[in-house]
């Protein structure tokens, strides 16, 4: 009977140690996700700076490239901007290249909210997704090679972080 | 007559029951003792950890206001600013136009742009906690006004003896934004001594947008309130021999503070003002050199640190870098991102008077954004060991700390880094040569 009880009590604790845990990792992992969703929209802001009032077509920014906003807006995988930033950080939320460690990934979705010339404000959306613990395997080669369909489908398989802002055409060239 | 019981239901435990008894009991004792203890020591570390986060988000938004308010109401490269009085000859070297004033009461001034990086002071990159882990962090200083968001019109600016007097126009909408009246009131003069502090540069820019720039020594209040610029830095008027300066009486020309903000790793040890800080029998790890702070303090044009001025914007900070994303080409408006400690950053955020940032498409008011990362850690190491070197990338994760003489080798402390892209958004068009 003792030893019943005894059995039941280490059960619990085990149990409570295990959510402990893993509550604490998903806690660091909500940390890193919404760190790196504002770092995106940083970025967006600071490449709005080279949008200037007669560049309609946005050709001297890196994102906000007209071929990068599309009708109706669909969340796509950015492109990474040379060896410094893209969409692939690793488990410390650093950025990374390196497919075997990426643990987060980011997409953005551009939609335009007014479009009067040369005041023009694009709506700027990101969001984070990583591997939620026992999420099965990828079946892909790295975490931001995975279609947005699949990412959209899988919220039982992923977490998601979403910020959003919006970007002003700047006045004079640039 | 009491007869001594000895039937099973009343017998008393043995001795050899109750020594098992007893030991098992201790066995179990020193289990939750073990545990808690652990418990204890692991909210203890974990305490001290959501501290150094906390500080670093909070010192963090600090520097994220102050750089993205850079180059506000101030020049982002006066060297090569087309508007500086007296002007830049055509084709001259980089400092020509400047009197040697500048050179003797405002170096600091002088090397004005919307923002510079250096290497930090070498009384800190030889700290040695900071050299056990390879650390070198950079000094930010920042140009702006960031005593008021004004820029106040003058009724006149004329010479009294060496000096020079700025009144400005205690009805224009700009004083009453900021409260003043024109009674000779303690709160007014505290009011404009706050706005137009002594010692700090003041901008003057004419109805032709022409800039120059004076050092405030004093500044009353009352129906006529008055700046007075000492004599280190002269105030052109236009005539001869100067194709540039303030014309008539100057009436209309728009004035502003203009402040040098200087972010850096500190020693406060020894600063009174933090005395509070460092007070009471603390451990190795809480005290000089292992402990650095993030500091902020104001600069005066001479490069003095103002008196009273420094801030401890975060403890226990290991390290702070800054990368620049910047105009690369001119011509086309191309932009390119220089990480921390890229060679070509000394072109845009270095020295502005120095040949490589002086040189054509150079400058510091080509930068369009600037990415800062500050590093704090925990008080305490509980860490054995870094990670693996191959994943640990560029941003610090543990550093080590120094081992007490004659102890076993130091534990590690954990990091917390913030770093963030900010634009900076008052040198925009701004493409000069």
């Amino acid at each position: 009977m003792a030893l019943a009880i005894f059995a039941v009590g280490i059960t619990g604790v085990i149990s409570m140690q295990k959510v402990t845990s893993s509550s604490n990792g998903h806690a660091k992992n909500l940390a890193i996700a919404s760190h790196i969703a504002q770092s995106w929209l940083d970025a967006l802001t600071v490449d709005a700076t080279q949008w200037g009032q007669n560049d309609a077509g946005r050709t001297n920014t890196t994102w906000l490239k007209t071929g990068d906003i599309q009708s109706p807006p669909v969340w796509v995988v950015p492109a990474a901007q040379g060896t410094t930033f893209g969409p692939g950080f690793n488990a410390l939320g650093s950025y990374t290249a390196t497919a075997g460690d990426i643990a987060f990934c980011t997409n953005v979705r551009l939609s335009p909210l007014i479009t009067t010339a040369g005041s023009q404000l694009i709506r700027t959306e990101v969001r984070v997704f990583w591997q939620k613990e026992g999420g099965g395997p990828l079946g892909v080669a790295t975490l931001c090679a995975l279609s947005v369909a699949t990412v959209e489908a899988g919220t039982d398989r992923f977490h998601l972080v979403y910020k959003s802002s919006a970007v002003r055409q700047t006045a004079g060239n640039q | 007559m009491n007869e001594r019981r000895t039937s099973g239901r009343g017998r008393g435990f043995t001795l050899i029951e109750i020594m098992v008894a007893l030991t098992g009991g201790l066995f179990f004792t020193i289990f939750v003792f073990m545990l808690t203890k652990d418990v204890t020591r692991f909210f203890q570390q974990e305490s001290r950890l959501s501290d150094t986060t906390l500080t670093a988000i909070t010192g963090f938004e600090r520097l994220r206001a102050d750089v993205a308010r850079a180059g506000f109401l101030a020049s982002p490269n006066l060297a090569k600013d087309t508007g500086r009085c007296p002007p830049r000859d055509p084709g001259g070297a980089i400092t020509s136009g400047f009197s040697a004033n500048w050179a003797a009461n405002a170096s600091a001034l002088q090397k004005m742009g919307i923002l510079r990086v250096d290497a930090t002071a070498a009384a800190i990159s030889a700290n040695p906690l900071l050299t056990m882990n390879s650390l070198t962090p950079d000094t930010l200083t920042l140009f702006g006004n960031y005593t008021s968001s004004e820029q106040f019109p003058a009724r006149s600016v004329q010479p009294s003896g060496a000096n020079v007097l700025v009144y400005l126009d205690p009805t224009s909408g700009a004083m009453a934004r900021i409260g003043f009246t024109t009674a000779s009131s303690a709160a007014n003069q505290t009011l404009l001594d706050t706005v137009f502090p002594s010692g700090r540069a003041l901008r003057l820019v004419n109805q032709e947008n022409e800039e120059q720039y004076g050092i405030i020594t004093s500044v009353t209040n009352g129906a006529s309130p008055t700046i007075t610029l000492g004599p280190g830095l002269a105030i052109v008027n236009k005539g001869a021999g100067s194709v540039c300066g303030l014309r008539g009486f100057a009436g209309g020309v728009q004035v502003n503070t203009v402040n040098i903000i200087r972010y850096e790793l500190a020693n406060l040890s020894a600063d009174a003002n933090f005395s509070y800080v460092f007070a009471g029998v603390r451990p190795a790890t809480d005290t000089t050199p292992q402990r650095l702070e993030f500091a902020r303090s104001e600069i005066l044009p001479n490069d003095t640190i103002a008196a009273g001025s420094t801030e401890l914007v975060a403890e226990y900070a290991v390290d702070f870098k800054v990368g620049v994303s910047v105009v690369s080409n001119p011509g086309t408006v191309q932009t390119s991102f220089y990480p921390t400690g890229d060679s070509n950053i000394p072109a845009y955020a270095g020295d502005p008077l120095s040949a490589t940032a002086a040189a054509l498409g150079k400058g510091p008011h080509l930068i369009r954004a600037a990415h800062v990362r500050l590093s704090v850690r925990a008080l305490d190491g509980d860490r054995d060991a870094n990670v693996a070197a191959a994943d640990l990338g560029t941003v610090p994760y543990r550093v080590q700390l120094i081992a007490a003489a004659g102890s076993t080798p130091a534990k590690f402390a954990r990091v917390r880094s913030l770093q963030a892209l900010i634009a900076t958004r008052n040198s925009r068009n701004k493409l000069w040569n």
